[in-house]
């Protein structure tokens, strides 16, 4: 003992000896546990219609660590479990929690459950931000829930995005390119910022991590190699077999303890944790499969040019290169292993795991390699303390390939061999290998996020947790374009682009958590219960960059920064940015079925002006579980049903340094040291302030049809619009200020059906929807001008708006067979106008305004399941740039079909197709609706009968297909990819961007 | 068992409150909600006596990242340069029909300058001018004991702020100061005048004759674009006080993006634009060889723009090549001009061969016979047109000269439309829709 206490001496000699001795002594008095014999417990859990097995659910003994997951079969195994009288609670998404009763002693004890599907898991416990959560049942407002295993069995996800992608309603996962490596957006109920970010917050394990949307390589200024690449984003670092459940929360009216931060919503991942059995459970995954680009040459459109005598001569690039044997794309590979090993004894449990992929893309600079390791630890030391540890490492290597302006796409896409005759037709004179061979643009990744957080239960009625946690994510991001001496590219791409280049941005990021936080429950009368809950946090997010880069290397094989003939200019960035918060809440339950919350949250921000001090934002909602009433009479038709409303307020902080008037470093002449004016500064500063209204319901049809329903409005004030600045004040960047409100508004439902349920036959159904209206209130009179063709914010409309003159009528020149007497829409019950005096007029909306999914499911003969999922978008435009560039003759002749072939098309749209009505605004034509429906699972499953097992637990092997089939009306490659990052932008623009890869995935799980 | 219950709970109390009350104590550093930029100054620090040579290098190096940027968008916009990049923006600078929302209007030359492909025309000069003009306000308000050279400082200040004036004047078709009203060039140019005098009268104290002499070149450029025959005189007597040695260039460096020579980066690192094919081999007079004035190289590519060889000027070999702003050369022919306009022939021709004697190669101009005025202003035209090939004059002079901007308006452009009839850079929106005053309608 006291050689033990001088070892924790001499590692905490930070802290008063005394208080150190004080702790040790205390704690050396816990009795150890007794050795007493201990018995198995073995069982399976079925669901209760359809008598299938039930994998992956929880069977614990409550009060104590033991438990086990399921397997593929619906069979547990619980071991090292004292004899006598045990209760056995069975627990699983989806269905309702059962529990049993057994007296365990000598042999093994045979329990077996029969689930109910629920409308909802009232007595789910969700991750709320009080200590230990709170029941959906006393939650005033909706809360997604995604079970990554049973998402990740029928989806073969490859990813965290794809995990979550389709199964949340209002949840959009916008992916900019279909390129490996790249991380898409998330989305939750629309836009509602037009000047910030509008990427939810991402917490693993109770700690806030790094989500940003845009990290990847930037080339050296005037490189074409590393045009748009910085697409990846830090989502998709975390392992999708690594993770136990994803809760979603989607507004203000839910996210209000989150504070600052919290207005676009926030998405919870808790990873796997470990049970209690004598025999840890392996579980090992192994994944192969093919990706290709589909339909690719149909994808391109065909390209024309009048040759020297005349004839039109018509072009497909990818389809070319196919017929001469060199095929643009080839088909990738993926490959990818996990292994998890988990289980415990009393008082320790633990999950470990690590994971391998290896993926190849279409193209030959596209891949990427990632290894990933997760280590939860919990443990119990005395009956009122929970200590645990979530560990998660990843290391990513990733060659992100290149799009938009430096790719065989855009070649294709505006080339042709009479224009580009010496690189067989394509743009900019560049043969398809040359960026395949040249442009590398590559990320390594290494980042580690942990947490440790520990929970005291002192009393039956008091508890308090302290979590801290840490995400450090180091990232070497490479844009580099290799040196050649082959004389036929030198040829091409000329001497100094053939000298190659490197641009180096190296970041290092640290998101630091603390957050304690207490809650007291106390008995008011024998039906009123009141839980108090107590709070802090303190977030501190650290971000560091460096670019450092040059052009003209010696020779082949030397591409270090310091190698470059010409060095470019370095860059160098450090954000410093903190968040302390506060709230205060309390919770009144009447019976267990009425709730009634109030909250409220203050908050301080580095980012704040410094004229602002704390913002303040309340909350307050109600839940009633209707069904769970004496007067509810249990009927056939609705079986359960609760009501449900919240109203609450939440923010968004305004960028770093905002509200502070800088003045940049500059180089002065002669390279002295000297100033450059950067940003003029808003000391009044506020975070923008989102409140919203959440009504809702949840309930069961005919014990087969369970509903969920949301209705939300949302509003958000003090809205930051980057206000420009003019000029001739001597500043230049766009200042921030509180200017504006945008209301967004619209429904959420998820429906599953159970619409076949027999013992070898059923079928279920999922489907959700969710309509999103965003529009632009007030702008504080700043702006809000149409002056151009494109996409603005005017008031009335939705952010980000898009506003062109539109031709509406025209007549066919009889000579030249083009349009004539061209008018355009002269604006709201006003007569058409000549399109030069023309307003312009408003077009649609970047944002989706109904996303949604349908999932069916068929299991069938007692081992094979057969699942499929579409899901879809409507209501939003992209601008098919691809197409201007063709039909307007961007690149000195005009390439449509409608160019030569005048007669087989309408006036109007000939009038919309010379190159002068682009100039004109008039561009309505190429901002098209954006409408899909994506056939993006299918899979077939095979679950190995229980005689083939051999010693295994369980086998499964399982055949999948990821963006099989696109239905859209869309004109352009694909209506899913953006040049920009919707999280930051409102623009949505298709050039020449690689779509979202298809896949044909087999998947074998075996656990023993 | 009370006891030990009492104990096990104290304990894991105790545990929980050391590892608050340790971690309260650790990180007091790092809750504070203090932000600072580490990367840049902040507004309440920079403006005091000790940094007064920190803000005038900024003030300077403000305009020279505008001044380069203005080469390269005049150049394309007027008559010495044409795309290379197929682009639509690029397009509309060199058509002539640019949008008042375009890029001329709104990119930068701030720390990370916006690129050259399409320059920013507006902004640049606008953040120069009120960089050089609130560097000799804070000046004036301080003493010679507070900072040294203070007079000499207030002089460059002044001439910068009179040529970034003069460079709005002459390229854009209004302008605002100061968040103040729209004003139509006249109004600029005179208050360039009023900055080129202060900056004279300030370089006399000073004695700094290079900041004397660039003012004087300044003022009489202005007062060419003031206009008028007592404007013409007193630039000539401006002029004529101007040394031969005397020439003012920018401070490029090979690799800081501000200070590149943006003529360089723009043709020959990314082939952007080229010289106009009508200056692609422009010969000494009466020679056979190129005029050095209007040196080109063939840098035997194309760009992306259909047909668009990539010819670069000579003035711009490196990155690092010196951008001139103010010379004798220019001093002369300011002085030529006059002389021609008041009949003094012989004078005239004279000062045509002092500027032409300042470049190798270049012979002496001999006025042929039967010569007039008129003719010998039609010859300094085409001497500046040569003298200043993207040196920031050609936009200026085509536009004070009346010269008929080539090709015509509504002429086919060969990327697409037609050219456009702006024979200046408007007002951008940017501007018009910011500045509070010129919003109000006044």
């Amino acid at each position: 003992m006291f050689i033990r206490l001088d070892r924790h001496m001499r590692y905490t000699s930070l802290l008063p000896g005394w208080l150190v001795a004080a702790v040790l002594t205390l704690c050396a008095s816990y009795p150890l546990l007794a050795q007493q014999p201990t018995f198995v417990i073995t069982g399976s859990v079925r669901d209760a219609r359809s008598n299938r097995p039930v994998t992956d659910a929880s069977v614990t003994v409550p009060g104590t660590r033991f438990g086990a997951l399921t397997g593929v079969d619906g069979r547990f195994r619980i071991s090292g479990v004292p004899g006598g009288s045990q209760v056995l609670s069975a627990r699983r998404l989806g269905y309702t929690t059962q529990r049993r009763t057994a007296v365990v002693g000598a042999g093994q004890t045979e329990v077996n459950f029969e689930l109910e599907s629920a409308a909802a898991a009232l007595d789910e416990v969700i991750v709320t931000g009080t200590v230990g959560g709170e029941l959906r049942r006393s939650l005033g407002n909706a809360v997604a829930t995604i079970d990554a295993a049973d998402a990740i069995s029928k989806s073969s996800a490859q990813s965290l995005s794809t995990l979550i992608g389709a199964r949340a309603p209002g949840v959009i996962i916008a992916p900019s390119t279909g390129r490996l490596g790249a991380g898409p957006s998330i989305q939750i109920r629309g836009r509602s910022s037009i000047g910030l970010d509008n990427s939810p917050l991402i917490y693993i394990d109770g700690v806030r991590v790094n989500n940003a949307t845009n990290a990847g390589p930037v080339a050296p200024t005037g490189r074409l190699g590393g045009q748009a690449s910085n697409v990846s984003g830090r989502l998709n670092d975390i392992s999708p077999e690594d993770i136990e459940s994803i809760e979603i929360i989607k507004g203000p009216a839910a996210a209000t303890i989150y504070g600052t931060e919290a207005a676009n919503g926030v998405i919870q991942i808790i990873t796997k944790k470990g049970a209690v059995s004598s025999r840890p459970q392996t579980s090992l995954m192994m994944e192969q499969g093919s990706i290709f680009l589909l339909n690719a040459a149909d994808r391109v459109p065909t390209n024309y040019a009048r040759d020297a005598t005349g004839n039109i001569v018509p072009w497909n690039g990818i389809q070319s290169e196919a017929d001469r044997g060199t095929p643009i794309y080839k088909n990738g590979q993926t490959r990818k292993y996990n292994a998890s090993l988990s289980g415990g004894r009393e008082a320790v449990t633990y999950f470990v795991s690590t994971g391998y992929e290896n993926d190849l893309g279409v193209e030959p600079n596209n891949s990427l390699r990632q290894a990933t390791f997760r280590a939860n630890l919990n443990l119990q030391p005395t009956p009122t303390v929970d200590f645990s540890t979530s560990l998660g490492y990843v290391s990513l290597s990733s060659h992100l390939g290149a799009d938009i302006g430096a790719s065989p796409l855009l070649g294709a896409v505006v080339g042709h061999p009479l224009l580009f005759p010496a690189a067989r037709g394509f743009f900019p004179n560049f043969t398809p290998d040359i960026p395949q061979t040249l442009y590398d643009n590559a990320q390594g990744i290494r980042r580690f996020i942990g947490s440790v957080s520990i929970t005291h239960r002192p009393a039956s009625w008091l508890s308090h947790r302290v979590i801290v946690g840490v995400d450090e994510t180091g990232d070497d991001s490479r844009a580099i374009e290799h040196f050649t001496s082959d004389p036929a590219m030198v040829a091409l791409i000329g001497p100094v682009a053939a000298g190659g280049s490197i641009g180096q941005t190296l970041r290092h990021n640290t998101i630091a958590s603390a957050e304690y936080s207490a809650s007291a429950k106390a008995t008011v009368t024998s039906s009123l219960t009141s839980t108090s809950s107590v709070g802090g946090q303190f977030y501190r997010t650290e971000l560091n960059s460096s670019f450092l880069g040059g052009t003209g290397f010696p020779g082949l094989g030397v591409e270090t920064v310091n190698a470059a003939a010409t060095p470019v200019s370095s860059t160098q960035s450090q954000t410093l940015n903190t968040t302390i918060g506060a709230y205060a809440q309390n919770q009144f339950a009447w019976r267990d079925r009425v709730y009634l919350t109030g909250a409220l949250r203050v908050d301080n921000n580095s980012a704040f002006g410094e004229d602002l001090k704390w913002v303040t934002y309340p909350k307050v909602s109600a839940s009633w579980v209707l069904s769970e009433e004496p007067f509810w009479r249990t009927n056939q038709v609705l079986n359960s049903m609760r009501l449900r409303a919240a109203y609450g307020q939440s923010g968004r902080q305004p960028n770093a340094f905002s509200a502070l008037r800088t003045f940049s470093p500059a180089q002065g002449p002669g390279g002295t040291s000297a100033v450059t004016p950067n940003s003029i500064g808003n000391a009044t500063l506020k975070p923008e302030r989102g409140s919203e209204i959440e009504l809702g319901f949840e309930s069961q049809l005919f014990n087969r049809l369970t509903l969920d329903f949301t209705y939300f409005s949302k509003r958000t004030t003090d809205l930051i619009i980057n206000q420009p600045v003019a000029p001739s004040s001597g500043f230049y960047l766009a200042t921030p200020r509180n200017l504006g409100r945008v209301d967004n508004h619209g429904i959420e439902m998820l429906a599953t059906l159970q619409a076949v349920s027999r013992k070898n036959f059923s079928w279920d159904v999922v489907g959700n929807i969710g309509t999103n209206g965003d529009e632009i209130r007030d702008l504080g009179g700043v702006g809000g001008v149409v002056l151009s063709a494109g996409q603005t914010n005017v008031v009335g409309g939705p952010i980000g708006g898009i506003y062109t003159r539109r031709v509406v009528s025209a007549d066919r020149n009889p000579t030249t067979n083009l349009a004539t007497n061209v008018l355009c829409d002269g604006g709201a019950d006003k007569p058409a106008v000549a399109c030069a005096a023309a307003p312009f007029v408003f077009i649609g909306t970047p944002t989706p305004k109904l996303t949604g999914s349908v999932a069916n499911t068929f299991s069938f003969l007692s081992h094979f399941r057969l699942y499929g999922l579409v899901d879809f978008k409507r209501g939003n435009r992209v601008l098919n740039a691809n197409e201007q560039l063709r039909c307007t003759g961007a690149i000195g002749v005009a390439l449509c079909r409608a160019n030569y072939y005048p007669l087989e098309f309408e006036p109007v749209y000939l009038a919309e197709r010379v190159g002068t009505a682009a100039a004109q605004g008039i561009t309505d034509q190429y901002y098209q609706d954006a409408s899909f429906a994506k056939l993006r699972e299918v899979s077939l499953a095979y679950t190995l009968p229980a005689g083939l097992l051999r010693g295994y637990q369980s086998a499964s092997v399982t055949f999948a297909g990821r963006d099989l089939h696109t239905w859209t009306k869309y004109a352009g490659i694909d209506p899913e990819v953006n040049v920009n990052n919707i999280a930051t932008s409102s623009a949505t623009t298709d050039q020449a961007v690689t779509p979202p890869l298809s896949r044909f995935i087999m998947t074998l799980n075996l656990k023993f | 068992m009370r006891l030990l219950t009492f104990r096990r709970n104290a304990c894991a109390a105790l545990i929980l409150s050391l590892l608050t009350a340790a971690s309260a104590i650790a990180c007091r550093d790092i809750t504070s909600l203090a932000q600072e930029n580490p990367g840049a100054l902040s507004g309440s620090s920079l403006y005091v006596p000790g940094n007064a040579q920190l803000i005038v290098n900024g003030a300077i190096s403000d305009f020279e990242c505008a001044y380069a940027r203005y080469v390269v968008g005049s150049g394309l916009f007027a008559d010495e340069l044409s795309v290379g990049i197929a682009a639509t923006g690029n397009f509309d600078y060199d058509a002539r029909r640019l949008t008042t929302n375009a890029t001329y209007g709104t990119n930068n030359c701030g720390a990370t300058p916006t690129s050259t492909q399409q320059p920013g025309i507006y902004t640049p000069l606008s953040t120069a001018r009120a960089s050089t003009d609130t560097a000799a306000a804070n000046l004036e308000t301080w003493t010679d004991a507070m900072v040294p050279n203070r007079v000499k400082l207030l002089a460059q200040s002044y001439a910068y702020a009179g040529y970034s004036l003069l460079l709005l004047g002459e390229g854009m078709c209004s302008a605002a100061i100061n968040l103040g009203p729209e004003l139509q060039p006249a109004q600029v140019f005179a208050e360039a005048k009023t900055r080129f005098d202060k900056a004279i009268a300030s370089a006399t104290i000073a004695v700094d004759a290079t900041t004397l002499n660039l003012a004087r070149v300044g003022r009489a450029r202005t007062q060419l674009n003031l206009g008028g025959a007592a404007n013409l005189a007193a630039a000539a007597t401006d002029a004529a006080l101007v040394p031969a040695t005397f020439v003012v260039n920018t401070s490029p460096d090979a690799t800081n993006a501000r200070r590149q020579n943006a003529l360089f980066i723009n043709i020959s690192q990314s082939s952007f634009s080229t010289v106009d094919t009508s200056l692609r081999n422009v010969l000494v007079p009466g020679g056979t060889t190129q005029d050095p004035r209007v040196g080109v190289t063939d840098l035997a590519r194309n760009g992306t723009a259909t047909g668009s060889r990539i010819f670069l000027p000579a003035k711009a070999a490196t990155a690092a090549t010196a951008m001139r702003i103010a010379s004798y050369a220019e001093a002369q022919l300011i002085v030529a001009e006059n002389a021609a306009a008041t009949g003094d022939l012989p004078g005239a021709v004279a000062a045509i061969n002092n500027a032409r004697a300042r470049t190798v190669g270049v012979p002496a101009y001999v006025l042929p016979a039967g010569a007039s005025a008129a003719d010998l202003r039609t010859q300094i035209i085409e001497e500046r047109k040569r003298e200043f090939f993207v040196e920031a004059h050609r936009l200026g002079d085509l536009r004070r000269y009346g010269l008929t901007f080539t090709p015509t308006t509504g002429a086919v452009y060969q990327y697409g439309g037609v050219y456009g009839a702006q024979t200046c850079f408007p007002l951008p929106d940017v501007e018009r829709i910011n500045n509070p005053t010129i919003a109000k309608g006044a």
